[in-house]
């Protein structure tokens, strides 16, 4: 039986630990010691005052449920008890002054053959055992077998574990619990032993010993990863005994990063995943792609489906045809009102608080995904956020404040050496600097100034901040949990500019007494605000340039240009600072689910989503930001965006034991609608700036750009587990889906996979031989998924309103209309090898992968010719992706007083186009080659300059004399490895995480985006000296010239403006200490920390730009964020 | 009594509801289960979108079927999208010698085009979307039953016009192009070259069949010249015929325009470019409700800001020098700025540098006008159409008197009379829709005359612009003209 925990403290004050050696040490040590013991003496004396887990109470003739009511109230632990052991309502007389909990409860059960014991947070009377003699006499006096065993499974906090299995070890034979956790097994031995298992807990094993009743077997929560719960499609499931690819990201993992977008939490944390920042904003799209590019055409966005708690995400795009490079910069989110704003969209996962979020699961494979169906061909990542627990009160607070910074600049040249290089140039080119050559920079420029225009423009330090306060609780059968949330983030532009988000999120859980019914309620709402300014391209001025503002703080014309137009136009772009823009969204995800089991194992349920998203957006072209000189007038910008996305899903499930398996079936549906309206208008020809935000002031309005988009979606799915032993394991999942954005006749597909695991380590043999290997799995599946994100009404001819002409509003076509299209099918395949060894320390899984995808829903690239440049087509092309991944962790060290882990993970992934029918005849002729990659680029190969001319040369590969497309070779974009290693180490109180990313890709470098170099604009400071002058040069940049030279064509289109854009980033570093606990329970708090959590600390990389993951040069490069914070909880 | 009874009962139903409400509820989520069961289409059939209609919506009534036709127009007429709007006139006039952009010079300007560079793509794309929508109303309106069949003449003769007019403009450019007459896009998606002069068939049938069809007057649009009628498309006809040498019917399709006197008279220098003058056969009204600058883009690139500022495009000396002395129109047409210390001319045929948001502008797009149509028949006569040489004569000095200029001699011979008129167009119709570049290219001088003026060798592959790379690379059929890189 146990103690109740007098002293919590003891925990983390043992007396023992290790031992230094060596007469100086020795002596601090003993010193340490003494102080441990005074200072735990202390603490003792502490919490005997404050845990409070004695009782004073003194009444007559009380009921004893009104006692158990005290002692919850005094002590916060709930007392569990069957209603048919105990009679709850008889009284008995109590009198306790400073009583233990210990005594106080053998005071009340005395004269009552019922005994007890304390759990974690409970204490749970049970039927008093037999004493010593008792247990010899019923020994000699043999009792009948009890062939029939009946009991009741919870968990520690005392909720009824529904579905838990019982098997009797011998026979392997066994039943399950029902909704009250009750269960009855027949054909038991006396002698036999029960295993109880639960997902998420640990298993139970009991001895039956002659017992026919097990009315209190407590299942306690699994801590090691391979039984932790793992979040699947409709259900949950465990490392252990999934036969799908799955990957998981916690809680405390997404915690210790500074940023406002749960998707940044997710770089290198997943094997195949690849998260890329698209820009500095925190509100920027973020472009996510799992196991490497599917579709051959780059019109469609590569976002795995998004559910949120249930909830899938829908946000239809309505960029497919107009915002080409979709697949590039990611999809424009929640800004589908055609007016894109500084960052190109705003992340749809923007508006959710990474601090609501309990796990995000990455589902990869056929067996994990198709029963999503159509949806789940690029992959589904679960979002489940935090729900409420049974026991006392808890309110956690958060807080943290830091700083961002640009995290390099990318050296260009001087005022000096800028003004040489031009010089330079307009020798070479016979040209004496003129006026009207346009040599403003030469000749009505100073020539002394120097300015580095980087710091000008991103060199301030932005602030970050975050509050967070959740208060969660309940009992075992309503809890709750409610987080309050504030983020901002101020921008590291020089002028004004942030992204704030203030959210809410409740979870309420409620079931009857008798756990049959259970009902789910859960929203988050987000406000955010985004307040930005179209940067300026401006990092490549000229360094000698004046400076942007005059005396007076307006722009500086007058130094700039006076009368030139085309100088003046050089200060032009930094109108757009005086052009605020605005986003505001709303996003609400909320979810009611409805559970009920009217029979031991059947659940019937109905899940009821809903998600709206709306963005309020304002672009003001103020009169301040634009040449005085063109007259200008004001235009005020209005864009709005309105996404309303509901879903019913009922289901059925049914689990039952049959002879020695398990089988779980899952039968549902699936009705979604989703509704996108998007519009900008504009109002212009405002005359004041201080009437720019009224837009009846304008002369003239219009309507930009509306859009409107409706998507219906009707599935059948189903599952079949089935589970021999815990040691095979077999999944069938089938899928019909219908979707509105196929024509007629086009509209239904069918989806389905099979997958297999084998727990070798369970074999006997196994056990036997191979000891030391406590976890073996090989897994393996196969199935189709699809896609139909393709955006509304493809199927349609459609005709649009357009500028209105001589009083005629006109009706324009928008697209060419193809009826015929149809879903794209992936088949994935997948084989896997899990193990553990040294009782699961150290673990490694390792999968191959092959995906095939077909049919694929192109937007087919066609001749502008035709009308339009592309239609939406089912591609011919069949594109694989295959690889290899790998997760590992190991926990090198696991001491009381220090612990280190470390993790791991990788994936190579082989991309290639396999086959496409009549290649030569298609659009990808000319770019793409069978056998290898979608993300190639046919460059030349840049072999020089040309020590004669100075011009750039690339080699003639096919030796005919002639530079053309024949002497092109494939380059791949694609990444070639992306992984990351974690190191964890705590050391007593201290934490210290640290995250590295890797990436091993070729990227496009800086001197691409460069203009021609001798024209007017800098160039990187490392090309200095570097450039042809003489005939009989050898060097490696080309003749400066102004003017625009053929070679320069064929040098943009070579290697020689990509590199290696590899990178090794500390993406994630957390420093954590966890305050005296004795200290917190003093002033009332159960645990709290402070911590300084910092991302991108340093990169290494060969790289030759700012940086290689956005490979952007000029665009707000990513930023750097260290706070400190402090966590509490009471 | 009863209402405690009623009490009762109901208590008792609500304990037995209470009782059952757990299989009430298994019941209800069964009936939510079942729903898509019959998965039936209604569950995937979507409500047509309300911001747009289909083709056959849009030609089922008169006024939707017109409204496509004036979105062709819409979009010609538009400041940021249309080739017709300015680009012409600005690019290929730099492409020729008449002027020079401020600053860096083009690659227009160099003769030295890239395909990679895709500045002349624009040309291509916008003429081959507007042959789209012109198809798409042929197509359509030659099936409907909704649409008048004076509304359905009037609109197939504009779009078989549009048609024309943008085919014109295409083989002039990019020389053998893709013959695109439907909007069938998987027909047309590998389409190869269709050489000169087929196109030039197809631009003439299209002209001949549109005179038939359309009214003869500006009745459709109010009186307003800004939408073609029958005397534009024998304008257009005419310039067409004489850019295939034929020259007797060059000289009838001029001659019926310059006849109908009751609406065609060449107006006052000052006044031929205003919205509607007697001398337009045909405009486009700019866009003044959306963008600035609310007037015409030619009139918004050319003049200088303000009278001490640089021109953005300044005439080239050889221009100004090739004005006759005391010709009018050298002050009428072209205007001056002094900047850091040198005098810049640009072309001043539009007065209107800024328009006023929401007021009609007082000057339209001209893009075809009488003045061309007596060059057009003064050079077919030249050749031998009509009354010859003499009458060729004549109709210079019709053009000639206008500007202020003594009258030819009679007594010229022929190749007098057509460099006559090869000045006369170049002065008459300079910074106009390419004529200088297009004229150049006909009479077989564009590479000597540029070379000679620009001081640098312009080879003959540059007389032809690019095929624009992703052309090239969406149709593997797609052949790129000499002297350009496939992409």
């Amino acid at each position: 039986m146990l103690q109740p925990k007098q002293n919590k403290f003891m925990k983390y004050y043992p007396l023992s630990g290790i031992h230094l050696s060596g007469g100086y040490t020795t002596q601090i040590w003993r010193t340490m010691k003494l102080t441990f013991i005074i200072i735990t003496a202390f603490f003792m004396q502490v919490s005997a005052s404050t845990l409070a887990q004695q009782v004073t109470f003194k009444a007559n003739s009380i009921s004893i449920k009104n006692v158990f009511t005290e002692i919850r109230k005094q002590t916060g632990y709930i007392v569990l008890y069957q209603a048919e052991e105990l009679d709850a309502s008889k009284t008995v007389s109590v009198n306790f002054d400073h009583a233990s909990l210990k005594e106080a409860m053998t005071k009340i059960l005395q004269n009552q053959e019922l005994d007890f014991t304390i759990e974690d947070q409970s204490i749970v009377i049970k039927k008093k055992e037999p004493s010593l003699l008792e247990k010899l006499k019923n020994a000699l006096t043999p009792s009948p077998p009890p062939s029939v065993v009946t009991g009741r499974i919870r968990n520690n906090i005392g909720e009824p574990l529904s579905g838990a299995s019982i098997t009797i070890k011998r026979t392997k034979e066994g039943t399950i619990a029902g909704a009250d956790g009750k269960f009855i097994l027949k054909n038991v031995d006396p002698n036999d032993t029960l295993l109880v298992s639960f997902i998420g807990y640990k298993t139970l094993i009991v001895p039956v010993n002659a017992k026919a009743d097990f009315p209190y077997l407590i299942m306690e929560v699994a801590t090691n990863g391979l039984d932790q719960v793992v979040v699947q499609a409709y259900g949950t499931t465990t490392q252990r005994l999934t036969t799908g690819d799955i990957g998981k990201v916690t809680a405390a993992e997404i915690e210790r990063q500074p940023v406002m977008n749960p998707l940044l939490a997710l770089q290198g944390k997943i094997a195949g995943l690849d998260v890329n920042q698209t820009s500095g904003y925190a509100s920027a799209p973020v472009k996510v792609e799992l196991r490497g590019r599917g579709n051959i055409s780059n019109n469609f966005t590569s976002d795995p489906l998004y559910i949120i708690d249930g909830v899938p995400l829908t946000v239809v795009e309505s960029g497919v045809s107009g915002n080409a490079n979709l697949y590039k910069n990611g999809s424009a989110g929640f800004i589908q009102s055609g007016l894109l704003g500084p960052a190109d969209g705003q992340s749809p996962l923007f508006s959710l608080n990474p601090s609501d979020i309990e796990s995000i699961e990455v589902l990869k494979d056929a067996d994990a995904t198709a029963i999503y169906g159509s949806r789940g061909g690029q992959g589904v990542i679960i979002i489940t956020t935090k729900k409420g627990k049974a026991g006392n009160t808890k309110v956690d607070l958060s807080f943290q404040e830091g700083i961002t910074k640009v995290t390099r600049d990318y050296s260009l040249m001087n005022t000096q050496q800028y003004l040489a290089m031009r010089n330079e140039a307009l020798r070479n080119d016979g040209i004496v600097p003129s006026v009207s050559n346009g040599d403003y920079d030469l000749l009505q420029w100073s020539q002394s100034n120097n300015t580095n225009w980087q710091k000008v423009l991103y060199g301030g330090t932005g602030r970050s901040t975050n509050a967070q306060v959740s208060l969660s609780g309940g009992n075992p059968q309503t809890s709750f949990r409610i987080g309050v949330g504030y983020n901002d983030n101020t921008g590291i532009t020089t002028v004004s500019g942030s992204d704030q988000k203030a959210s809410l999120s409740f979870n309420l859980t409620h079931s009857t007494p008798d756990h049959k019914f259970q009902v789910t309620l859960s929203g988050q709402y987000a406000f955010t605000q985004s307040d930005m300014t179209n940067l300026p391209s401006a990092t490549l001025l000229p360094p000698n340039a004046p400076p942007i503002y005059d005396a007076s703080g307006k722009l500086n014309w007058d130094a700039w240009g006076g009368d030139y137009t085309n100088a003046r136009g050089a200060l032009g772009q930094f109108g757009s600072l005086y052009n605020p823009y605005s986003s505001k969204t709303n996003f609400l995800n909320s979810n009611l689910n409805l559970n009920y089991e009217p029979l031991k194992g059947l659940n019937i349920g109905t899940n009821f989503g809903f998600n709206s998203a709306q963005a309020n957006q304002t672009f003001f072209q103020t009169i301040a930001g634009q040449d005085p000189d063109s007259s200008p007038t004001g235009t005020s910008n209005y864009g709005y965006t309105m996404n309303k996305n509901w879903t019913i899903e009922p289901q059925v499930t049914y689990n039952i034991v049959v002879g020695k398996g398990k089988i779980d079936v899952l039968l549902g549906g699936e009705l979604q609608q989703t509704r996108t309206d998007g519009f900008n208008f504009m109002g212009s020809g405002i005359t004041n700036d201080i009437l720019i935000q009224n837009v009846s002031a304008a002369p003239s309005s219009s309507i930009n750009s509306m859009f409107e988009g409706e998507y219906k979606y009707a599935a059948l799915f189903s599952r079949l587990s089935y589970n021999l032993g815990n040691k095979y394991l077999l999944n069938i999942t089938t899928r019909r889906d219908g979707s509105s954005r196929f024509g007629s006749g086009n509209q239904y597909g069918n989806f389905g996979s099979l997958g297999a695991a084998w727990i070798l380590s369970e074999e006997n043999w196994f056990k036997k031989q191979l000891s030391f290997i406590s976890f073996a799995k090989l897994k393996g599946s196969y199935g189709l998924t699809g896609s139909d994100a393709i955006g509304d009404y493809g199927y349609l001819t459609r005709l649009s309103t357009g500028i209105p002409y001589d009083g005629t509003v006109p009706l324009l076509p928008t697209q060419h209309a193809n009826p015929n299209f149809h879903w794209s099918t992936t088949k994935k395949l997948e084989a896997g090898f899990d193990f553990g060894i040294f009782k699961d320390r150290v673990n490694f899984s390792v999968d191959y992968y092959r995906d095939r995808i077909g049919d694929q829903l192109v937007n087919f690239p066609i001749p502008n010719f035709t009308g339009f440049q592309n239609v939406i087509e089912n591609s011919p092309a069949l594109v694989q992706n295959s690889g290899w991944e790998f997760t590992g962790n190991a926990k090198i060290i696991d001491k009381k007083r220090i612990t280190l882990t470390i993790n791991f993970n990788g994936a190579f992934n082989y991309n290639k186009l396999v086959s496409y029918p009549n290649f030569a005849l298609s659009p990808y002729y000319n770019t793409l080659i069978i056998g290898q990659p979608l993300n190639i680029l046919k460059v030349w190969h840049l072999t020089g300059v040309d020590p004669q001319n100075g011009q750039y040369m690339v080699q003639d590969i096919n030796h005919d004399g002639q530079i053309s497309q024949a002497d092109t070779y494939p380059l791949n974009l694609s990444p070639k490895f992306i992984g990351g290693f974690g190191i964890n180490l705590t050391y007593q109180s201290f934490g210290l995480n640290l995250f590295f990313a890797i990436k091993q890709q070729t990227g496009q470098n800086a001197l691409s985006q460069i203009a021609n170099p001798g024209s007017i604009g800098n160039l990187p400071a490392s090309m200095v000296g570097k450039e042809w002058q003489y005939p009989g040069d050898i060097t490696t940049v080309a003749k400066y010239s102004s003017l625009f030279s053929a070679s320069r064509t064929f040098y943009l289109a070579s290697d020689g403006v990509y590199t290696d854009a590899s990178f090794i980033r500390l993406e994630n570093a957390s420093l954590s200490y966890n305050l005296p606990a004795a200290y917190l329970a003093k002033i009332g708090m159960k645990s709290g920390s402070i911590f300084i959590n910092a991302n991108d600390l340093f990169t290494i990389t060969k790289y030759q730009g700012p940086d290689p993951e956005t490979q952007n040069f000029g665009g707000l490069p990513p930023t750097r964020t260290i706070v400190t914070g402090l966590k509490l909880s009471f | 009594m009863v209402s405690y009874i009623n009490l009762n009962k109901m208590k008792k139903l609500l304990l037995a509801f209470r009782k059952n409400l757990g299989r009430h509820i298994a019941g209800l989520l069964l009936v939510c289960l079942l729903l898509p069961m019959n998965s039936c289409k209604k569950f995937v059939t979507v409500p047509e979108p309300i911001n747009s209609i289909t083709t056959l919506e849009t030609f089922s009534n008169d006024a939707t079927a017109n409204s496509e036709i004036v979105g062709i127009y819409s979009k010609m007429a538009s400041y940021s999208e249309s080739y017709v709007n300015g680009d012409i006139t600005i690019n290929s006039g730099m492409s020729a010698d008449e002027f020079q952009q401020f600053g860096s010079p083009t690659l227009f300007q160099l003769n030295n085009l890239q395909t990679a560079d895709g500045s002349s793509d624009l040309f291509w794309t916008q003429a081959y979307f507007n042959i789209y929508q012109a198809n798409l109303a042929i197509e359509a309106l030659k099936n409907s039953t909704g649409v008048s069949t004076q509304m359905k003449n009037q609109l197939i003769g504009e779009a078989e016009f549009i048609r024309a007019f943008d085919y014109f403009y295409l083989v002039n450019f990019y020389g053998d192009v893709p013959l695109v007459t439907t909007t069938a896009f998987a027909a047309n998606e590998t389409l190869p070259r269709t050489s000169v002069a087929k196109v030039y068939q197809l631009i003439t049938s299209d002209l001949m069949d549109a005179q038939n069809l359309l009214a003869i007057d500006y009745s459709v649009s109010d009186g307003e010249r800004t939408r073609p009628n029958k005397w534009a498309a024998k304008a257009l006809l005419a310039r067409v015929y004489l850019y295939q040498g034929d020259w007797k019917d060059a000289e009838a399709q001029a001659t019926s325009v310059i006849n109908n006197s009751s609406l065609y008279s060449l107006t006052d220098l000052n006044s031929v470019f205003l919205a509607n003058s007697n001398e337009a056969i045909w405009q486009l009204q700019p866009d003044y409700t959306i963008r600035r600058p609310y007037t015409t883009y030619e009139g918004n690139s050319f003049i200088p800001i303000r009278a001490t500022s640089n021109p953005n495009y300044y005439l080239t000396s050889e221009l100004i020098s090739a004005f006759e002395p005391l010709d009018q129109r050298r002050t009428a047409w072209v205007g001056s700025t002094q900047y850091a210390g040198q005098f810049y001319y640009y072309p001043f045929k539009y007065k209107i540098r800024l328009g006023t948001v929401g007021v009609v502008p007082a000057e339209n797009i001209m893009v075809l006008r009488l003045a061309e149509q007596y060059l057009i028949r003064a050079e077919a006569e030249a050749n031998g159409a009509g009354g010859g040489v003499n009458s060729a004569i004549g109709d210079l000095n019709v053009i000639r008197s206008r500007a202020g200029l003594p009258s030819l001699s009679t007594s010229l011979t022929k190749d007098s009379v057509l460099a006559a008129i090869a000045q006369e167009r170049r002065i008459e119709l300079f910074a106009e829709f390419g004529h200088r570049w297009l004229d150049l290219k006909r009479t077989g001088q564009a590479t000597t005359v540029l070379s000679t003026e620009k001081g640098f060798t312009v080879s003959s592959n540059a007389l032809l612009y690019p095929i624009p790379g992703y052309e090239l690379q969406t149709d593997p059929k797609l052949t790129q003209n000499p002297g350009y890189l496939s992409k």
